[in-house]
């Protein structure tokens, strides 16, 4: 048997995890499709129609951000709750697989889900503005453009609230968010360092190609923040999943 | 089964165990005894891989706990003090979590639950801290995991259930299982425990079947006191109604769990005669 990753066990634990939590996706879901019925209702009674996809645009984006940094910083609780540590812990499953699974639900299966909420939602309420004004506006398109280009900005987002998921035993929504602003000051103050240091102040007036180092940070930077720094807090969050005691949860 | 040796352990810069050894052999119920604070919980958590020694070694079922890979952690249930189940329906915990234990015995878990008196169906947070943790020993058992750990497991439960869970247990232990039973509770699974492991201050005073003890002393109850120059005499103190005495040498009577940890934890180096009248290590 292999300890570390099997497909079987991945399945059983990503099974046992959507188990623990359908109850509140679903209540969370019939909550946000409630608010988006009554502001499509009085939209439509605005005669905001013409306003096409922009509404289940924003749904879907507003959902995917704050339902999913929220819902992420909370996917480790019973990693470090006192009662239910041991539980977490003593599951027969890797520490891999128990992460992978995390992190599946809440990138994967959150975007799908999301993607098909959001278009069923559109079907629905559009259905009701057609019976109510006989106007409708069109439907989501889970293929739509805008929600598919944010996807990086939103896995960057879901990776350091991920990381903060584990690393913080308690109001990991905040903690990670004051994290987040304390290593962004701090990078802030070492780029104006290096500014100050490597040449003076030309920068600002954007014309950085006579210092290759600063070219090259402006290449390298894109790259590492969408396609190193998710994976980083994932690999991080894994090492801390893999190291965690009970005593963690005291 | 369980082989602990050198190890330490402490919590913050505090050490709970140091140089510690102890080894445990399937086929047996040990019931693990101490003190508020001497250990008995951490000592579990450590078998268990829940928490991680900082010296020595912990072997348990041939792994190390540490590790926490599946395929010892299949093998393993730990039923922890505050031990809470999750809200979800009996169906669907079953669902959830009996495809981790291929061992897992579906008709031996509905019996249990029958024996408990628990219900088959219904959310499980709607149980009482008693009843959840019934529920989970029952899935512990059907599990059918070779190393058991019962952290106060009488704790919550009302007077049936503790008869219950004694002869559940009982029924439950095979040969190449092994039961480990940390408790305050002598008198609730006091029948059930052999062999006896005493822990204080972070050593293990004491790992003998009662056989052995019954072999090295014996226990007398008696109405007025003892002087304490009486010749055989190894301990006494005060019960309700009388004394209770410990004697050198075996002897028939019974042997009451409480006193003879209060004797251990009092005189540890009856623990140390003890060993010497049956030879061996503690």
């Amino acid at each position: 048997m292999n300890d570390q990753l099997s497909l079987q066990r991945l399945l059983y634990v990503l099974r046992s995890d959507l188990m623990r939590t359908y109850r509140s996706v679903l209540l969370i879901s019939g909550t946000a499709a409630l608010v988006a019925l009554v502001v499509s209702l009085f939209g439509a009674y605005d005669g905001d129609v013409e306003q096409a996809p922009l509404f289940y645009r924003i749904f879907f984006i507003a959902a995917l951000f704050a339902w999913g940094t929220i819902a992420t910083s909370v996917c480790f609780n019973d990693l470090h709750g006192r009662g239910t540590n041991t539980a977490f812990l003593l599951l027969p499953a890797s520490a891999l697989e128990k992460t992978a699974s995390r992190l599946l639900l809440h990138t994967v299966g959150l975007i799908a889900y999301l993607l098909v909420l959001t278009t069923l939602l559109s079907f629905v309420l559009e259905g009701i503005n057609t019976l109510w004004i006989g106007e409708r506006r069109d439907f989501f398109s889970p293929l739509d453009g805008l929600g598919w280009s944010l996807l990086p900005h939103f896995l960057v987002t879901q990776g350091l609230f991920f990381l903060g998921a584990a690393w913080f035993r308690k109001v990991q929504f905040v903690k990670t968010i004051g994290a987040v602003i304390g290593i962004a000051i701090g990078l802030g103050l070492v780029g104006v360092a290096i500014a100050w240091i490597v040449g003076p102040m030309q920068c600002l007036n954007a014309n950085c190609y006579q210092f290759p180092f600063l070219d090259w940070l402006g290449h390298a930077a894109p790259i590492a923040y969408f396609y190193l720094l998710p994976p980083f807090c994932w690999f991080v969050a894994w090492l801390r999943v893999s190291e965690a005691q009970v005593s963690h949860g005291i | 089964m369980v082989t602990i040796e050198s190890l330490s352990f402490g919590y913050g810069r505090g050490a709970l165990f140091n140089d510690l050894a102890l080894g445990l052999t399937p086929g047996n119920i040990y019931g693990l005894l101490g003190v508020n604070g001497a250990g008995k919980s951490t000592l579990l958590k450590l078998i268990s891989g829940l928490l991680f020694a900082s010296g020595g070694s912990v072997r348990s079922l041939g792994h190390d706990p540490a590790k926490r890979a599946p395929s010892f952690l299949l093998d393993v249930f730990l039923l922890a003090e505050d031990a809470q189940a999750p809200s979800m329906q009996v169906a669907d915990y079953l669902r959830a979590k009996a495809p981790f234990y291929p061992r897992f015995d579906r008709a031996a878990f509905e019996r249990y639950l029958r024996e408990f008196e628990l219900p088959s169906a219904g959310n499980l947070a709607a149980l009482s801290h008693g009843q959840q943790k019934k529920f989970l020993l029952a899935f512990g058992l059907a599990s059918q995991a070779r190393l058991v750990l019962l952290d106060e497991p009488t704790n919550g439960l009302d007077i049936p259930s503790k008869s219950v869970l004694r002869r559940v247990i009982t029924e439950a232990l095979t040969p190449d299982r092994l039961f480990v039973i940390s408790t305050h509770q002598v008198r609730d699974l006091g029948p059930l425990m052999d062999p006896i492991v005493i822990l204080n201050k972070g050593r293990v005073l004491l790992n003998r079947t009662l056989a052995e003890i019954g072999a090295a002393l014996h226990m007398t109850q008696q109405s007025s006191p003892l002087a304490a120059d009486t010749p055989n005499l190894l301990f006494s103190e005060p019960t309700v109604g009388g004394f209770w005495s410990v004697w050198r040498g075996g002897g028939d009577g019974p042997l009451d769990l409480e006193v003879l940890f209060n004797a251990i934890v009092a005189k540890p180096e009856l623990a140390q005669s003890l060993v010497a009248a049956n030879g061996g290590a503690a």
